[in-house]
């Protein structure tokens, strides 16, 4: 999943290579991926599937084990709208994470930094420099209607 | 003494039977060279004249390049319930069926024309058995590049679970490759799929789509698998 809600993705692009015994899926070309009120967007996207899948085909496809995006990826909730050099979803950990010049917008405010990390499950972010070391940087508007946020967010 | 051979001087020359027969007189000597060396201009004349047509013939078949049509009973060759076999690359055999195939005049020998188009091949089949099998509603069959060109409600699946609708699609029967060059509809293992060309490598376990791919990928993978267009939008 890349949004909060499941549902299916939608997804355009100008090519798409399935490869059925790897269980995976290559989207290339301006790519736009919407699940529910999330869109993921980015120049590369590749959806890797858990083998298996239902009874009617042979696919490798059962369920999503993870999405990686590259090359001007953008991450866009209805909270908030993130923009980095790569993005990777993991079920396993149900979190999607952005790394490289990262840029983060809610509302009025700003963050950017090189590593960005959101649990869709609990709705948790967090930022840090990741291996870069770069500290984190933001504006944040007091008054602005998201300053809080309604997450927990932590400054890492 | 006379000798034997004082004898034989003296009588005038008896021809015995194996002597060759001289010419009596010069003038009949003179008519029989002039008869000979006429005989032999004749001959010379005759079998440079032979000469002469051998190579005008040959001049003539040379210059007349267009081939002769190649005779069919009346004006295509129409063959009911065809049936063409082959082996791919694999070696797995494929078989093409259909209604009727043409054969029409002057085209090549290796195209022939079918109607509503079948296929017993290891890499697809056809969609809903009700059509019996039936890939397209029309198709062009080429012995020698072992493909099979299908035009015109195209519907088939693949082994691997890919259900294809087209327009038109080519399939390579030796390589076990199919090429779409029109808009496609289909349904895969992981959702269904639009766009405005495709290809089916490797028996199907790798399928291209290229052209404004619009997808729908489903995540619960309830994904459906009827016929693409069977069931309401």
């Amino acid at each position: 999943q890349i949004g909060r809600s499941g549902g299916p993705l939608d997804v355009q692009a100008q090519n798409m290579d399935v490869f059925d015994a790897e269980g995976r899926i290559l989207l290339r070309g301006e790519v736009d991926v919407i699940q529910g009120d999330t869109r993921l967007a980015a120049d590369q996207i590749e959806i890797f599937y858990t083998p298996g899948g239902n009874a009617a085909t042979a696919g490798g496809f059962g369920d999503i084990s993870r999405i990686v995006a590259t090359g001007n990826v953008f991450y866009v909730t209805p909270l908030e709208r993130a923009r980095g050099s790569n993005g990777v979803y993991e079920a396993a950990s149900d979190t999607v994470t952005l790394t490289g010049n990262v840029v983060l917008t809610r509302g009025e405010n700003v963050i950017t930094t090189t590593r960005f990390v959101t649990n869709l499950t609990t709705g948790n972010s967090s930022f840090d420099g990741g291996e870069s070391g770069e500290r984190v940087r933001s504006v944040l508007f007091p008054g602005s209607e998201n300053a809080g946020g309604s997450d927990e967010d932590t400054n890492e | 003494m006379t000798t034997a051979t004082d004898s034989f001087d003296m009588q005038p020359p008896r021809h015995s039977r194996w002597e060759p027969m001289r010419a009596t007189t010069l003038e009949d000597a003179r008519r029989r060279t002039d008869f000979v060396r006429m005989l032999r201009f004749a001959l010379i004349g005759l079998a440079a004249a032979l000469g002469l047509i051998v190579v005008i013939q040959l001049l003539l078949n040379n210059s007349n390049a267009e081939p002769e049509a190649v005779e069919t009973v009346g004006e295509n060759a129409r063959m009911i319930n065809p049936r063409f076999t082959g082996r791919d690359e694999g070696g797995a055999p494929f078989t093409v069926t259909a209604d009727t195939a043409i054969r029409r005049r002057g085209e090549a020998l290796n195209l022939t024309e079918l109607e509503n188009p079948r296929i017993d091949f290891e890499m697809l089949e056809a969609i809903d058995q009700s059509a019996d099998g039936v890939l397209a509603e029309t198709g062009i069959y080429d012995s020698e590049a072992r493909t099979l060109d299908l035009d015109a409600d195209v519907r088939f699946r693949t082994r691997s679970g890919y259900l294809f609708r087209s327009e038109d699609a080519r399939i390579y029967l030796g390589e076990d490759r199919v090429v779409g060059d029109s808009a496609v509809e289909g349904i895969g293992p992981m959702g269904r799929i639009r766009a405005d060309r495709y290809e089916v490598l490797d028996g199907g376990d790798h399928v291209v789509f290229t052209g404004n791919v619009v997808a729908r990928i489903e995540t619960d993978n309830a994904s459906a698998t009827t016929a693409p267009g069977t069931e309401d939008e």
